[in-house]
């Protein structure tokens, strides 16, 4: 594997001040909206090499199948719920409900923000040892977080557990 | 905010003893979600794994990504990659 060379994330002033910024853009555009980070910040160690692991991808990108329920992007509150995507699902069967972002490119690619395709090609060429049976797609904007907090984000584990996942991709809308 | 939900998501995946690693392009707002591996991407948002149609420079930011996941030792770890966006092409190892 090829050896990138990558640079530690600065936590300086600069960054500090973008934060208070979109915070108080968060604020003043979303009613009730709040950023509650994680208690602490676990890491759970690889179990198996990545050559041997399969992963899974979860987005926030609005992602899910054209036969699903689209994600309700017109509620104030956010759609806190997720969408189930098998490993075999084709591009034409998937499409993005997420009026927040722009999806243009997406919308052509899809693999630009749900790479299901390329972990595909990745998994033949053995980069990883293969998909996860399961794959999640959820529509990031949901401004009062509880709900995701409390209900969303263990049910999603429970899920990605009982599929024999192995680690997990997650791609920002 | 879809980087909130990433971060917050991934506290609970982690917490069931799954790993994970996250593409942000947000990391001020990644920064505070205390998330365990996260990848920075100067790419324009909508676009986190690359431009439409690239499935090689595509592929070629999914391995710099997936490797963090055996190469992070502790939480909170936000690194940049070497990628620019428009040039991802070049596969240009910096």
């Amino acid at each position: 594997m090829s050896d990138w060379k990558f640079k530690e994330f600065a936590r300086d002033s600069i960054n500090a001040d973008r934060f208070r910024r979109w915070e108080e853009m968060i604020a003043k555009t979303h009613h009730e909206s709040k950023c509650i980070p994680n208690p602490v910040a676990t890491l759970a160690p690889m179990k198996k090499t990545l050559a041997e692991s399969r992963i899974a991808i979860l987005t926030t990108g609005g992602v899910h199948l054209r036969n699903q329920t689209p994600f309700d992007v017109h509620s104030k509150e956010g759609d806190w719920g997720f969408r189930e995507i098998p490993a075999d699902a084709r591009e034409k069967d998937l499409i993005i409900t997420h009026s927040h972002y722009d999806h243009t490119e997406a919308d052509k690619d899809i693999n630009c923000i749900f790479p299901l395709d390329r972990l595909r090609e990745m998994a033949a060429e053995g980069d990883i040892g293969g998909l996860a049976p399961l794959h999640i797609g959820m529509m990031g904007f949901v401004p009062n977080p509880v709900p995701l907090i409390e209900r969303t984000g263990p049910a999603i584990a429970r899920r990605l557990q009982e599929a024999g996942t192995d680690a997990v991709l997650l791609t920002p809308g | 905010m879809c980087h909130q939900t990433v971060g917050q998501m991934q506290g609970a995946i982690e917490k069931a003893g799954i790993p994970c690693v996250s593409i942000t392009l947000r990391p001020e707002v990644t920064s505070h979600m205390r998330i365990s591996r996260a990848v920075y991407l100067r790419f324009p948002l909508g676009r986190p794994v690359g431009e439409p149609g690239a499935a090689e420079a595509q592929k070629e930011v999914l391995r710099a990504v997936l490797s963090i996941l055996e190469r992070a030792s502790a939480p909170d770890t936000i690194l940049e990659a070497p990628f620019r966006w428009r040039r991802v092409r070049s596969r240009k190892k910096t």
